[in-house]
């Protein structure tokens, strides 16, 4: 039996001359699912890709760009679907329910978004935002790793997990407001310096802090470009 | 110290939902008090989920696992209740049994009980003292079930049982728990539904949405299943598995509804399932039978936005007062018959399942700022407003079964200051289930008159 993996309906198989003539692949995705999908189309933000009227700079990413920590270590990102309720659902669903296979029905999407975006760099190199091992042992899985190596099953892009996300657990650490924690302190370290360009991966840019300290650690190791994929921004 | 028997004994957790130390769970494991077994069992390539019960293969899917480094199953039945991997285990508590504690008299409800709800209570009582017994409670809408299981609960709580009250709907959780507590004010109650992380892990009496048993196992030793003909326990399978697996293999078990389904009705008549009636509602009155009216080309008109002749009919010559509560077949017909209608009631409201101000428009309607609400078919049950008058348009649609149009008709005359109301079937041709819905409530009728 075929079921949607996203909301549970069984799927009427629908016959086209693609599956007429080659064996049906699985279908993991219903049409009132697919029908929902907010992909992610032009114009958007040139620097961090979030939807809007025109291709002009966003005003988060304008103070990213004159921010003088981070002004000029991220090149750009790109996403597959903007945040709606149904992304927020399949979210909950995937990554903090961890009903890890639910992700299998958009790859298809994200990799047709990944070879859009990137068309020309298969010189550039994958790197999964990493997790601390606590919550990467919670979760069972790291859901930046699993898009990665999906992208890298089926491209050129090798994926390289160089950076790691050490616990909080020092004590200067704790004292310090949770605010501040995530304001001021990198929480990544470089565990091997990348000479290639790096497309930083993960699932959601909110307010893309995460995605510019991922960043600015590689580009503090010696990376010469830094780009990024997401799938929501 | 924690009393350990009291928050573990009878329940199935993950080792991340135990409320333990790593240095308790130790000690209770060298001192044989708790155990672990296998969250999944596999027999050649045949999994089953020990949580659920789940055994359908399409419902387990692989991970390649962070934590054991191994590629193997979870099950994807349960998720929404905490994801089972095959590399997990389920506590078992073997230590001593809870020692719940002795009250004298439990219950501070300082209501009395008709006779009809005295004469079904004590029944429940009885089935609480002998244990190992099953009992099926038919109460007609209005009956007052809540106040009828005092007596019962009284009795499992005097003699230090453990109690579980399982409904399918969260709101209804939250609506009973207030009740429970004031009757109840000393023994430990907790409410459970999704999204209740302040849970104590201790209460003698759980109130529980059926999904939320999925963590229990042989923990009670009197099982109450609250509307057990209602969607989702009537349909799923699962949930049925919870419940019994949550309830002591001698467990007292008593089932509630105002309007059985066939294969409990059958049982009853075969004197396999014992059973007591309610025909009589709380107030003393009847319940109001519902009349039917034919309308031709009732599904054209309801679809194109005209008024039904009938319904215009109704309301033109509509004398006393009441608020008016309309069902129709589905969602998309709410937006047509709200427009047809707003000639007579200019200010309405028009709710559905998903509707972000469901609760909103409810409270509003229940506190009269509006006399018309258009609803489909989730106000059929849970739900009551003082003073109204119920139109079905459409009554023939297959999703008014019996019980459905039982149910709704027991919307009306709820209070005893209003205790009658209007009840109207309006179809473009009668179905079987319509009449059998009128001949049950007659049927009612003339027993609480007896
Ligand atoms: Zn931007
Ligand atoms: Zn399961
Ligand atoms: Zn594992």
């Amino acid at each position: 039996m075929n079921i949607c993996y996203l909301c549970d309906q069984s799927i009427v198989p629908t016959i086209t001359w693609e599956n007429f003539f080659h064996l049906p692949i699985k279908q993991t995705l219903c049409e009132d699912c697919k029908d929902k999908l907010p992909l992610l189309i032009s114009p958007f933000c040139r620097r961090c890709g979030r939807k809007q009227e025109a291709e002009t700079l966003c005003t988060d990413c304008a103070k990213w760009e004159s921010h003088p920590d981070y002004e000029d270590v991220l090149k750009w990102n790109r996403a597959v679907f903007t945040y709606s309720p149904f992304m927020q659902d399949f979210i909950t669903k995937w990554k903090f329910r961890g009903d890890y296979i639910v992700i299998d029905a958009l790859f298809s999407y994200l990799l047709s978004a990944f070879r859009h975006a990137f068309d020309g760099m298969s010189h550039a190199t994958l790197v999964p935002i990493p997790l601390t091992k606590e919550r990467q042992h919670q979760r069972a899985f790291n859901q930046a790793d699993v898009l990665a190596k999906q992208i890298e099953k089926r491209t050129n892009h090798a994926v390289m997990p160089v950076l790691s996300r050490p616990s909080v657990t020092s004590s200067k650490q704790s004292k310090k407001s949770r605010k501040e924690r995530m304001e001021t302190a990198n929480p990544f370290s470089l565990d091997q310096p990348l000479q290639t360009p790096a497309i930083l991966v993960d699932d959601i840019y909110t307010t893309g802090m995460t995605i510019h300290h991922a960043a600015k650690t590689l580009k503090d190791g010696g990376c010469p470009e830094v780009y990024s994929f997401t799938l929501i921004r | 110290m924690p009393n350990y028997p009291q928050l573990l004994a009878g329940k199935q957790l993950l080792l991340d939902e135990l409320p333990l130390t790593e240095a308790e769970i130790s000690t209770l494991q060298e001192t044989n008090q708790l155990q672990f077994k296998e969250a999944i069992s596999k027999k050649t390539f045949h999994y089953q989920c020990k949580r659920c019960g789940n055994t359908k293969q399409h419902l387990f899917a692989t991970i390649p696992c962070a934590r054991c480094n191994q590629t193997h199953h979870y099950c994807r039945n349960c998720i929404t209740t905490g994801r089972v991997l095959f590399c997990e285990t389920l506590s078992v508590w073997i230590g001593q049994a809870p020692d719940w504690p002795h009250q004298e008299q439990p219950c501070h409800w300082e209501g009395t009980l008709t006779k009809a709800q005295r004469q079904a209570a004590e029944k429940l009582q009885a089935v609480v003292r002998a244990a190992n017994q099953e009992i099926l409670c038919w109460a007609v809408c209005g009956a007052g079930k809540t106040e009828m299981l005092f007596p019962a609960i009284t009795t499992a709580i005097h003699e230090q049982m453990r109690i579980c009250l399982a409904t399918p709907r969260a709101d209804v959780v939250r609506e009973l728990y207030p009740r429970l507590k004031q009757a109840f004010p000393h023994t430990e109650i907790e409410a459970l539904y999704g999204g209740t992380e302040d849970a104590t892990g201790i209460g003698q009496l759980v109130i529980a949405t059926t999904h939320q048993l999925i963590r229990y196992s042989e923990a009670f030793d009197v099982m109450i299943i609250d509307e057990i003909d209602a969607f989702p326990y009537h349909h799923d399978k699962t949930l049925h598995y919870f419940a019994h697996k949550a309830a002591k293999k001698d467990a007292a078990n008593i089932y509630l509804t105002a309007t059985p389904r066939p294969k409990e009705r059958r049982k009853i008549e075969m004197n396999k399932l014992p059973a007591v009636f309610v025909p009589i509602r709380f107030h003393g009155h009847p319940l109001p039978v519902p009349k039917l009216m034919l309308e031709w080309n009732l599904r054209r008109k309801l679809q194109n936005a005209q008024l039904p002749k009938k319904l215009k009919r109704y309301v033109e010559t509509r004398t006393i007062y009441r608020q008016l509560l309309i069902f129709v077949s589905t969602i998309n017909l709410l937006e047509p018959v709200a427009s047809c209608c707003r000639v007579f009631f200019p200010k309405l409201e028009t709710v559905y399942a998903e509707d972000p101000d469901r609760k909103e428009k409810v409270e509003a309607f229940r506190a009269k700022e509006y006399d018309l609400l258009i609803t489909t078919t989730i106000l059929e049950r849970g739900v009551t407003f003082p003073s109204i008058d119920v139109v079905i348009l459409d009554a023939g649609h297959t999703v008014f079964d019996e019980a459905a149009l039982v149910q709704i008709a027991g919307r009306a005359g709820r209070s005893p200051k209003d205790p009658t109301g209007d009840v109207l079937f309006i179809h473009q041709g009668k179905t079987e289930a319509m009449v059998q819905a009128i001949r049950q409530i007659n049927q009612m009728n003339k027993k609480g008159r007896e």
